[in-house]
């Protein structure tokens, strides 16, 4: 009971924290509008992948529509109605973010809690590939990574960009549980002769949350952006899907024929949630980090 | 400080040997067989196994390794699938297009950023601060790609101020006869005003674009290094002595802050360049992003890797000339080493 | 605390509206279409057409998942069967109903691994019908099989005719007289004005190599076809041919023998002399693996495919003489196949020289001379002064690349280095047309694009199915969104351009009702 108590009352300090900071509280309405987006999708006039099927098929007729009372924000060259494939876009997205960060924190807080904790060859070993891997420019290794899956799906990108984010994550967590390992109640516990696991496990990680958990907000709106950035480019799922990135991949050709509005509402959608996951991370690590204020 | 640089050094050559295996390692991994697909249903065995032997595709792992390094040692990247150039000199073609662009985009970077910084570091907590932070935010979190798009749409066809694609030796500057890819610095060299003018329109939308990148860090940075310097005792003396704020800024603040900003700008290049890669998408921009990405697109397996392998290199260089370049300057890192 | 009640009422909304499944609208059938990545004459945005379908057979019960694949990989994957259903096309190398017909349909051409028929359709009495109009020369009667055989397949569905697409091309107006010709690519040698001018040919991408017998692509053919020439050549707009480097022939009466008389007195660029040896050469070095001039890594392909009955061509009785011997009879058309880019007489000291560096270094008879070759920007051609035809009127032709379509149109107007345009993007079109120095040149083409089920596997080895998708898809909408209006609706595979086209054939009206029905019965459901 007591723990419990300490607990709340600091998940209240923060929580108090961050309902100061602007901020955060705008990133935190951004990503409600997003998950709400994503929430409404069903109610959407039209399917991800639906067709218009009345439009006119004369030689004069437009072939992408403006926007109009049926179509909010027009429709694209196959007749998607752009409106509907954001709303169902949002889903994909943070699918996408948080399956990809999910991923991240799967491989990465393990392997960088044995290297933090066991030191010596592990340590060396886990680094060495930890630095090996950050050698590559983020978005090369996500490419070659999706090149080699060879499957252009969403699961294909969430290990992608999942991937490319396990070394930031492993040494972040090696950084804090070498802080922590040190501290009395740790060395008490291995005087009590507790198995390494169970003190990683209940010890030592419990007080490394916090860095983690900043850098996964941080890290869902980053592999967002990754994500948008590799589906645009053709590695992630069919054209006929509605992500954000996808819609955008021949957003060039819109551009030159003056049809902005095919291209201006996926890429905000996804400022947006990137913003949002941004300021929301922002925030949290000035109200759990007293010192980066 | 030899001792230093020396080890640093050192430490380098196995991480780029690492890197250059685990590109091999991928890059083998890599699904379908290009050689039979190339061929198709009806092969010539002949044709197959020069293509096979050509790819480096016969032999076990560490043959085939072997082979890898060995060509890699003598700059032989092996030849395209398709097209059959050297992969080499097909890079070294792009390359420029892709480096300009990188440091122009840092170039851009660099100034809005300071500039951005400095003044929200001067008066923190005010609305240009709070102003800054959202731009640096927003910059990184907006995707470069449909920033692209949005100013290919405003500057290049409503407005129609500036080209957004014919990055090319014909276009930038006729009748100029270039010997190198570098566009926009040979122009310059050679004292031919219309061509650099003409190369620096081109180059400005996507490096605009690119700049977005790094802006953010570069904004951050230098916000906290001059609300330290601010902070010091030098400050308030000059103050003390009459100076005025724009004199302390400008001889002793801003000399002093910049220092660790231009080290950062300068760790950025090895992100920027392979940001590039949407970036040159967007732009049709002819670098070594869109190389690679057509290489993706066509399994040209060789192609891909020779491009991994610059990036790596590059990546890894930059950062170990900026941290040495950082010692160098800030003697307190010294002590740490 | 009430952001936390939202965000967890929000979440699960989002996990519970992804779950809901809607049994009525469960598909009855699922299936894979797969599409090339590249843009083809009869199909320049085959993604915008596998859309167009998805979304036509989803209301009548059908899921379509669209997978694109890399262009050569994918051709591997239709001809040996890979796939269910399939977008390709097919544009004539030959101007008659067979190179339709007999190469897309027949069932001598469904083997799996170098099919063109990609159907895998083996219907005996659509074969036996094109077999016939093989062996005989009468045009009336081969027209009465053709048109017989493409009833058939109008019922049977072994493939769904999608469009038959135009032919476009742009020019400064300052440059002609050009046209467009049915079969071959522009010949730039007919081109007078202006005189000793220079013209740039700016195009999609690069040619992949230039030695006439390697080449597949039209990129390559297209610059093949102003550096060498055939035995004979097409009439100026026409499908008929003409005398070319063969000024007379003959042939027996089986039509297993024909000698043609070669031309006095051309030369090949470097000088050789041009005779019966270099033009057997020509074929032979296609024919025979052991030919010191068939180089092991090129691509024969072509020859295998179109020239498989011919056994030997050899200098005749005297040097200026050719003989082909063939193990059938030739086929009605075997003299236009003489005018084929494939069939371009190589200078064989060349061939020598260079080795299997002649794909860089092409060397013919033609009206133009190699000069150089940027890789991926450049080729440029000067004239022929000693052409045996008369030096054309243009002094040098530069082909280049500018791989955005839209770039290309603009550069042609702000005439910034284009003179002549080709795969033009649709949405130019009206504002080419309307420039008063662009002159836009529209002919009806000799390809069409189509939609092919595997016959051979289920579900569509039942031709209700197949009849049930065609009854779904609405050609014009494939014409007016994924063509931007620059096709026809198309109703047989052998086009209007064509004799032997069947204009009593009318495709099927979209009916979704009809088509749901026929494929619930089909799939007994």
């Amino acid at each position: 009971m007591e723990e419990l108590k300490v607990v709340d009352t600091r998940g209240v300090k923060i929580w108090r924290s961050l309902r100061r900071d602007k901020g955060a509280m705008l990133g935190a309405s951004f990503i409600l509008l997003v998950v709400l987006m994503a929430a409404c999708a069903n109610l959407a006039p039209f399917g991800p992948a639906e067709m218009d099927w009345d439009v006119s098929l004369d030689a004069d007729a437009p072939t992408v529509l403006p926007p109009s009372a049926k179509h909010w924000l027009g429709t694209d060259r196959t007749t998607y109605d752009v409106f509907s494939r954001l709303l169902h876009g949002a889903r994909l997205s943070l699918l996408t973010g948080l399956a990809a960060v999910g991923l991240a924190l799967l491989v990465g807080v393990p392997l960088g809690a044995l290297s933090g904790y066991a030191g010596g060859r592990v340590d060396g070993l886990i680094m060495r590939c930890v630095d090996v891997m950050l050698a590559f420019p983020s978005i090369v290794l996500a490419i070659a990574i999706a090149t080699l899956l060879d499957q252009r799906t969403v699961t294909t990108v969430i290990v992608a960009v999942g991937v490319v984010n396990v070394p930031t994550i492993a040494r972040q967590v090696r950084a804090s549980v070498l802080q922590v390992k040190t501290q009395e109640f740790v060395l008490a516990a291995q005087a009590m002769g507790l198995g390494p696991v169970r003190i990683l496990a209940r010890h030592v990680l419990p007080n490394c949350l916090a860095p983690i958990i900043v850098l996964s907000t941080l890290g869902v709106g980053y592999a967002i952006l990754s994500a948008a950035g590799l589906n645009f480019l053709g590695l992630g799922p069919e054209p006929t899907v509605a992500e954000w990135g996808v819609m955008l991949t021949d957003g060039y050709s819109y551009v030159l024929q003056d049809q902005q509005w095919v291209v201006i509402p996926p890429g905000a959608a996804i400022a947006i949630t990137v913003l949002g996951f941004n300021l929301v991370g922002d925030g949290l690590r000035k109200a759990l980090d007293p010192r980066a204020r | 400080m030899l001792v230093f640089t020396l080890r640093r050094i050192v430490l380098a050559v196995p991480l780029l040997l690492f890197t250059s295996f685990l590109v091999f390692a991928i890059v083998t991994a890599f699904p379908g067989d290009p050689c039979g697909e190339k061929m198709g249903p009806r092969p010539n065995p002949e044709a197959l196994q020069t293509c096979r032997s050509n790819l480096n595709l016969d032999g076990s792992f560490g043959e085939r390794y072997g082979n890898f390094m060995s060509g890699l040692a003598r700059g032989d990247l092996g030849r395209d699938i398709h097209t059959e150039e050297s992969i080499s000199d097909e890079i070294w073609l792009r390359f420029p297009a892709t480096l300009e662009l990188s440091f122009v985009a840092l170039f851009l970077a660099f100034v809005i950023g300071s500039w951005i910084g400095t003044r929200s570091a001067l008066r923190p907590g005010s609305w240009i601060d709070a102003c800054g932070q959202l731009v640096s935010l927003g910059g990184v979190s907006i995707p470069v790609f449909w920033l692209g798009m949005l100013l290919i749409a405003l500057f290049g066809v409503k407005l129609g101020w500036l080209p957004f694609s014919g990055w090319s030796a014909e276009e930038v500057g006729p009748g100029v006869d270039y010997a190198t890819g570098f566009y926009l610095t040979e122009s310059l060299a050679r004292l031919e005003f219309g061509a650099f003018f003409n190369a620096l329109k081109h180059l400005l939308l996507p490096a605009v674009a690119l700049a977005t990148i790094p802006l953010a860090t570069i904004t951050r940075m230098t916000r906290s290094a001059v609300l330290e310097e601010v902070g010091k005792d030098y400050v308030t003396t000059a103050r003390a002595k009459g100076l005025s704020e724009r004199q302390i800024l400008r001889k002793h603040v801003r000399r002093n802050a910049l220092i660790p900003v231009i080290t950062i700008t300068g760790l950025q290049l090895g992100t920027l360049l392979s940001g590039a890669v949407l970036t040159e998408t967007v732009f049709s921009w002819p670098g070594m992003g869109t190389y690679m990405m057509a290489g993706v697109r066509s399994r040209s397996y060789p192609a891909i890797m020779g491009c991994m392998l610059l990036f790596v290199v590059i990546f890894v260089l930059v950062n170990l000339l900026v941290d040495l370049l950082y010692h160098w300057i800030d003697p307190r890192m010294r002590d740490e080493a | 605390m009430r952001y936390v009640a939202w965000i967890v009422l929000a979440c699960l909304s989002f996990g519970l509206g992804s779950c809901g499944g809607d049994d009525e609208n469960a598909p009855l059938l699922k299936v894979v279409l797969h599409h090339g990545n590249n843009s083809r004459p009869y199909m320049p945005i085959p993604e915008e057409v596998a859309k167009q379908i998805k979304g036509a057979l989803a209301p009548i019960g059908v899921e379509v998942e669209i997978k694109k694949v890399e262009w050569a990989a994918y051709l591997d994957l239709v001809k040996t069967g890979q796939h269910q259903m399939a977008l390709l096309g097919w544009s004539a190398d030959i101007p008659d109903p067979d190179n339709f017909l007999y190469v897309l349909l027949h069932k001598n051409n469904a083997r799996p691994g170098s099919a063109n028929n990609i159907s895998f359709y083996t219907s005996d009495e659509v074969s036996e019908r094109l077999s016939e109009a093989r062996r005989i020369t009468d045009p009336a009667q081969r027209n009465k099989l053709y048109r017989e055989a493409q009833e058939i397949i109008f019922d049977d569905v072994p493939m769904v005719p999608l469009v038959y697409t135009e032919r476009i091309l742009a020019h400064r107006s300052d440059f002609g007289p050009l046209r467009i010709e049915p079969v071959t690519h522009p010949v730039l040698r007919r081109i007078t004005q202006p005189k000793d001018g220079a013209i740039v040919y700016l195009r999609g991408h690069d040619s992949k190599k230039l030695d006439p017998g390697d080449v597949t692509d039209g990129e390559s053919s297209k610059v093949v076809e102003q550096i060498f020439d055939q035995l004979l050549r097409f009439k100026p707009g026409s499908v008929e041919v003409e005398p070319s480097l063969a000024t007379r022939w003959t042939s027996s009466d089986d039509r297993k023998t024909w000698v043609f008389t070669i031309r006095e007195g051309v030369k090949f660029h470097d000088g050789t002399k041009l005779d019966g040896a270099a033009v057997a050469n020509a074929f032979e070095r296609q024919r025979d693996p052991e030919h010191p001039h068939h180089f092991p890594d090129g691509v024969w392909s072509y020859y295998q495919d179109l020239f498989g009955f011919i056994d030997k061509v050899e200098v005749g009785a005297n040097p200026m003489e050719v003989v082909f011997r063939c193990n059938e009879p030739t086929p009605p058309f075997f003299l236009k196949m003489l005018a084929a880019f494939n069939t371009s007489i190589p200078s064989p000291a060349a061939l020598t020289k260079f080795g299997k560096d002649f794909r860089r270094n092409p060397v013919g008879t033609g009206a133009f001379t190699f000069v150089n070759w940027k890789s991926g920007e450049e080729i440029k051609l000067e004239r022929n002064d000693g052409y045996w035809d008369g030096p054309a009127g243009l002094k040098t032709v530069y082909f280049r690349v500018s791989e955005n379509p839209t770039i290309r149109s603009t550069r042609l107007m702000a005439d910034e280095q284009a003179d002549l345009i080709d795969n033009i993007d649709p949405q130019t079109i009206k504002d080419l047309a309307a420039h008063g120095e662009v002159t836009l040149l529209r002919e009806p083409g000799l390809n069409f694009g189509y939609l092919a089920f595997n016959t051979q596997k289920p579900p569509f080895d039942d031709p209700r199915v197949r009849r049930a998708i065609a009854l779904a898809i609405s050609k014009p909408r494939i014409v007016k969104f994924a063509y931007q209006g620059l096709a026809l609706p198309a109703t047989t595979p052998v086009p209007p351009t064509i004799t032997g086209h069947h204009e009593g054939i009318k495709s099927r009206e979209r009916n979704a009702d009809k088509a749901r029905a026929l494929l619930k019965e089909a799939l007994g459901k």
